[in-house]
């Protein structure tokens, strides 16, 4: 499943138990980070038992069915996976607050929360002394800087804290103080600001926030900026699609950034690796991966083994991609086999931005709009329709001069599109 | 207050026990005539005779399962086996018979049995004799295993092994028989399972045994001129362990190191380092530490053998690593 998938939902059963499977049959539906993909079997056999049932999440590597002979013996499985299976499930966010539950109290539940304990502190270095005292005299660890072997925060960090930092003062109370019985649930917390309400993170969302989390920590971006005269290209563009009339397709711009960019990735295959610990993995294919915005979030499925294809074809498969993400039909592999990726938001009008380099990729293209603009070609004023292309990447792979070579590359085939066709 | 030395107060009590106590007796080998390997029973030979002063031969497996059967007798025998190091030879005996018979009989036979024997390196006595197995007898349950530093603490435990009913281990180390300590003149004991502070300090607990507590000391009295306050908990026994004065010095520095002499690997150290972050977690400031000898057969050569032992030195650096003082 994905790179970086944790868990998924069974949402439907595809076969019953009995039936017979082959490799590869679709058996069951899961829902991804993403998507709703349908779920192979890796073996063939009879599905003797079906081990999740429908709208279960489960963790990833957990079985999900048994395939065999029918007269082999089915094994002692548990059916629902226990906790401990369960070791990388992210935790759901809780639905209703325990405070919120609780009758007396009248606050918002997300301004208790906030105001009450300090956030979890787990990826903070400190010695279990120095989190018991932090907890009982609630104080944020991420604020105290640490003296011990490794930056670890100790006790005495903390009590140094604790005198620098003296607890805040009870917020001044006009006229007579109401005495404590007086001093009901409703009225006592009357300084705490006004949150709004707190929006759930979607699978989506949490999924986008760990992977950019994970690679702005993990990959060490550098960015290279070129402006790329299109006029020629867009000129190109327009006879082909008037060519192409009555065939149902169409060529985008994008098709012929991706073009270039797969051209560029021929000549540099770097930027169509992974990086490992242990070395550069080369990919034999290229998968260029395009971002989509959806409503919910960012997907960035990729055209796969695009690089022998033509411009034409190059074409259809984007726009069957893109028709694909719209109707949630996108295969397993198109979202987590990208090799490159490229990122366009000329349709929102922008000049220019930078994106972030999905892993294991190993860099990204972002482009703006192509807009008309003044340009010095030979010595004169013209007007070019332009663009501006940066790509972001990753140093443990690549570095600046390589980045801009690449970049060099792709500009060279834009300004020159008679490259894109032969 | 008399001051005398670890093998005074050994000797003291066991004068004591044969002059009171008629079913006490002591066996080993060269304990008569040559007076002792270590020569603690100097004098014994000539005042008791060869009926309570038994010379054995060689042969440390029958020596402990004769003192076996005597116990079951109804006598008291005190066995001297030369060095810990020649107890594997009787290892069966130990952990098999000894620790075993008040169990398996439902208490109807009790074996009031001390061995004494002699542990640790540091003489340049090679990888045969210059081991410490205390550790190894401390895991078996119906045996106690005691291990004094000083000449007060031996005389007060000696007296203790001696009139329980259970098999002690007690073991001198042979670095420690010169060492000298003031003893009260009046009659004194220290029951069995009671660890002793031997230093108070507040900002790390050193947890040692035998004669690691004198190694500990040195460490403490070092980093004391570096501003570091350190506590030296002296086990004296363990088994049973006094994990109460353990833990509660470790509440009080919230930082511990365990010292030990012997091979750091499956070190009793280990055992005391999980009880440790069992019972005290939450009052942790930092990793609970071992500084134990290094995982080698002793060598024979002195330079070497100080070499893979635990020194002050390497508790300095070990403190001064894992916490930063």
């Amino acid at each position: 499943m994905g790179y970086d998938m944790r868990e998924g939902t069974l949402v439907r059963w595809l076969k019953a138990e009995g039936t017979e499977v082959d490799i590869g049959d679709p058996v069951a539906e899961i829902e991804t980070d993403k998507a709703v993909v349908e779920f192979e079997s890796v073996a063939a056999g009879v599905l003797l038992r079906r081990l999740v049932s429908e709208g279960t999440t489960v963790p990833v590597g957990h079985p999900l069915a048994i395939v065999g002979s029918l007269d082999e013996e089915i094994p002692d499985i548990e059916d629902a996976p226990s906790p401990q299976e369960n070791e990388f499930a992210i935790e759901e966010p809780p639905r209703t607050t325990s405070k919120a539950e609780e009758p007396v109290e009248e606050l918002p539940s997300t301004i208790a929360d906030d105001s009450e304990t300090p956030a979890p502190q787990t990826s903070v270095r400190a010695s279990p002394v120095a989190r018991k005292l932090a907890l009982e005299e609630n104080i944020d660890l991420n604020q105290v800087s640490g003296t011990g072997p490794g930056n670890r925060i100790t006790r005495g960090d903390v009590m140094a804290y604790k005198d620098s930092h003296p607890p805040a003062p009870p917020a001044p109370t006009a006229g007579t103080l109401p005495s404590p019985e007086t001093l009901s649930n409703e009225q006592a917390p009357s300084t705490p600001p006004k949150f709004g309400e707190k929006v759930l993170l979607s699978r989506m969302r949490q999924q986008i926030a760990r992977v950019t989390v994970k690679s702005k920590q993990e990959t060490p971006h550098f960015y290279v900026s070129s402006e790329i005269d299109m006029t020629a290209a867009m000129s190109l563009r327009s006879q082909i699609n008037k060519d192409l009339e009555g065939e149902g397709v169409r060529v985008t711009v994008n098709d012929l950034i991706l073009k270039a960019c797969i051209g560029a990735l021929k000549k540099y295959p770097k930027f169509n690796a992974y990086f490992d610990e242990d070395g550069i993995r080369m990919n034999e294919e290229i998968n260029i991966g395009i971002a989509i915005a959806e409503e919910e979030g960012l997907i960035l499925p990729a055209v796969m083994n695009s690089g022998p294809m033509s411009l034409k074809e190059l074409a259809r498969a984007s726009k069957d991609l893109a028709d694909r993400a719209q109707s949630g039909t996108l295969h397993p592999q198109e979202y987590t086999g990208g090799t490159f990726s490229t990122s366009n938001l000329g349709m929102f009008n922008v000049s220019s931005f930078a994106a972030i380099i999905h892993p294991p990729q190993s860099a990204v293209l972002a482009v703006g709009r192509v807009s008309k603009k003044p340009i010095v070609d030979n010595d004169e004023i013209k007007i070019a329709e332009t663009l501006t292309a940066t790509i972001s990447v990753d140093h443990r792979v690549a570095d600046g001069a390589e980045g801009a070579q690449f970049l060099v590359e792709v500009k060279r085939l834009l300004e020159h599109p008679s490259f894109l066709l032969i | 207050m008399t001051e005398i030395t670890l093998r005074d107060a050994v000797s003291k009590g066991l004068r004591e026990a044969l002059d009171r106590d008629d079913s006490v007796f002591l066996m080993g080998e060269d304990i008569g005539a040559y007076a002792g390997a270590y020569v603690v029973t100097k004098g014994f030979f000539d005042e008791y005779g060869p009926e309570r002063i038994r010379d054995t031969p060689i042969s440390e497996s029958g020596v402990v399962g004769a003192a076996i059967g005597a116990a079951m007798g109804g006598m008291r025998p005190i066995v001297e086996i030369m060095t810990v190091n020649f107890m594997l030879l009787a290892m069966d005996q130990i952990v098999n018979h000894a620790a075993k018979l008040r169990y398996m009989s439902n208490g109807q036979i009790t074996i009031p049995m001390v061995i004494r024997t002699v542990t640790g390196g540091g003489a340049s006595l090679g990888a045969t004799h210059s081991q410490m197995f205390e550790g190894w007898f401390a895991s078996v349950p119906g045996l106690k295993v005691v291990l004094p530093s000083d000449p007060y603490d031996a005389l007060g435990l000696l007296r203790s092994c001696i009139s329980d009913n259970n098999p002690v281990i007690f073991s001198e180390h042979a670095l420690l028989y010169n060492i000298t300590g003031d003893v009260p003149d009046e009659e004194y004991t220290i029951p069995l399972g009671k660890a002793s502070v031997k230093r108070e300090g507040a900002d790390v607990t050193i947890i040692a045994y035998s004669r690691m507590v004198h190694v500990a000391l040195e460490a403490a009295g070092a980093l004391s001129t570096k501003g570091v306050s350190v506590e030296v908990v002296d086990l004296r026994t363990l088994r049973p362990l006094d994990v109460d004065t353990i833990i509660e010095s470790v509440k009080k520095t919230g930082r511990a190191v365990v010292v030990e002499e012997t091979w750091k690997t499956g070190g009793f150290a280990g055992e005391i380092v999980s009880t440790i972050q069992e019972r005290s977690f939450d009052y942790l400031d930092g990793p609970v530490l071992r500084v134990g000898g290094i995982d080698v057969p002793t060598p024979y050569s002195e330079d070497l053998e100080a070499a893979v032992m635990p020194t002050p030195e390497r508790i300095i650096d070990a403190i001064d690593n894992g916490f930063g003082l």
